[in-house]
């Protein structure tokens, strides 16, 4: 008489068992589906130019002029003249390389936060996988359209004071 | 070979005294012969004696907490991590000690939950310092590395009571690796602008598994360890308090639907369970709604009405969770 009831007992705890770890499972997974699946298909495609001052603060600041060209800010001018550092991102390439004033004066740009596409320049902190943050401050940067993100590798001094700064999105 | 009735109760009483005998080893035969246990024990229900040693093992954390504080600014991760961790060990070894090797009083019993209290509280703190530390700062959180410290600390509370078996060890494990599950969660989604309604619904599930999880832990032994609702009010307050939060969002009215709706199912599971901490919860968190609604709402009619509206609604609640306890609670 007992040994139906301990079947039974056995295959109510297997089941118990089996939902309770299965209905975390299923929603993690959905959750990594949700979340992962719109980066496969984001693409960005326009180019920007970027800056970052590496010390505690720079006495001069990049915008974008009426006519697309850069423009520049003295923010202080009674102390020596400390430029930010200027980078061109090539979103094809997954690249930052470094540019003078020079070579940033002959491109035209877009001054907008948003890319003429929708992709924003975003960063996240903490975000990494244990100790597999994508630098070496734990910042990831992604160019971001909702859930649609490309990670991206922006070169820029990273200690604590210096900021990425968005100047503009190059014309095509 | 016969023996009287009387001289075997006292043989029995003797064995008992000295500790030969215990109610595990009595219980069996009881059950062998198809009776019901004389008197079933209820895990968790905790005496003022048991809450004073659970109190003394959070004074003695605290005081841990003040010494790992004092070798902060010293910059020595591994001071730290030996304080956490280490004084984590020892305690559970001396509690395993005084469970094992020692005639079990109840001041012995006592002592051993406290330890255990205070060494798995030591042993979160030294998870999240070793993690912290892993992962090279305290200043952001780290939700994919907070899930793994939660789920190795569960993980080791609930290996550590196949050898103590005690409910406190198995309760703790059982919270610690279901709190794995939101963390993770909230790693996922974190920094990809999830609107609140994403994170409250997380908790309220959270708040589900962990009511489950403790009735499959009790299921699991026989319901002779832990109660089946043991979290429940954690789990309810939990629960509730994501709904309500989520009631400042832009999804205000479904929320508060769902709240009203959740606190009247909570009444009556309170009463199906005949479980006195489920109608707390339930009726804290009414009292909380019809305060929120006779602001949020009536508001434009002058604050003398929102306070009578608020007035009216504690006092109807008051006498509903009055009327429910002496009606349906035994």
């Amino acid at each position: 008489m007992t040994k139906p009831n301990t079947k039974q007992q056995k295959s109510n705890r297997t089941k118990d068992l089996i939902l309770l770890f299965a209905a975390p499972v299923v929603v993690i997974l959905l959750a990594v589906a949700l979340v992962y699946t719109p980066r496969l298909f984001a693409n960005p495609s326009y180019d920007f130019v970027y800056s970052s001052c590496a010390s505690y603060s720079c006495s001069v600041s990049y915008r974008v002029e009426s006519d697309g060209r850069l423009g520049i800010d003295q923010i202080d001018t009674w102390r020596e003249p400390e430029k930010p550092a200027l980078y061109y991102f090539d979103t094809s390439e997954n690249k930052s390389t470094h540019i003078d004033e020079s070579q940033a004066f002959t491109y035209s740009l877009i001054g907008t936060q948003k890319s003429p596409d929708e992709y924003r320049l975003s960063s996240e902190s903490g975000n990494g996988f244990l100790f597999w943050d994508s630098s070496s401050d734990g910042k990831s940067w992604y160019l971001a359209d909702g859930l649609k993100k490309k990670l991206i590798n922006l070169q820029y001094d990273s200690n604590d004071y210096s900021e990425v700064n968005l100047i503009g999105w190059v014309k095509r | 070979m016969s023996i009287d009735k009387k001289t075997l109760l006292g043989t029995l009483r003797q064995a008992i005294s000295e500790g030969i005998v215990t109610r595990k080893d009595i219980e069996p035969l009881f059950l062998e012969q198809g009776n019901t246990l004389v008197e079933q024990r209820d895990s968790s229900r905790l005496s003022a004696v048991d809450v004073m040693f659970y109190i003394a093992g959070v004074i003695l954390y605290a005081a841990l907490l003040s010494v790992i504080a004092q070798t902060w600014q010293d910059d020595a991760p591994l001071v730290r991590i030996l304080l956490s961790v280490g004084m984590a060990s020892v305690l559970w070894a001396f509690a395993y000690y005084l469970a094992k090797y020692s005639a079990q009083t109840d001041i012995r019993k006592g002592l051993t939950n406290s330890l255990l209290v205070t060494g798995s509280l030591a042993g979160i703190t030294g998870a999240y310092i070793l993690i912290n530390e892993l992962v090279g700062g305290y200043g952001d959180v780290n939700f994919f590395a907070g899930a793994i410290a939660l789920l190795a600390t569960g993980l080791l509370h609930i290996a550590f009571d196949r050898y103590i078996k005690k409910d406190i060890l198995l309760i703790v494990g059982t919270f610690l690796c279901v709190a794995s599950v939101p963390a993770t969660l909230f790693g996922i989604i974190n920094g990809n602008d999830f609107p609140l309604d994403i994170w409250c619904a997380i908790l309220v599930f959270a708040a589900a598994l962990l009511a489950y999880a403790t009735r499959v832990v009790s299921r699991l032994h026989d319901h002779k360890r832990t109660s089946a609702g043991a979290l429940d009010s954690l789990a309810a307050f939990v629960g509730l308090s994501s709904m309500y939060v989520c009631t400042y969002g832009d999804n205000s009215f479904p929320w508060f639907l769902l709240l009203v709706v959740s606190v009247l199912g909570i009444f009556y599971a309170s009463i199906l369970m005949q479980d006195k901490h489920l109608l707390v919860s339930a009726s804290f968190f009414l009292i909380v709604s019809i305060i929120t609604i006779s602001f949020k709402y009536f508001s434009g009619f002058g604050v003398a009405t929102s306070l009578v509206l608020a007035t009216v609604g504690l006092l109807g609640s008051a006498a509903a969770a009055s009327t429910v306890h002496k009606r349906y609670f035994k």
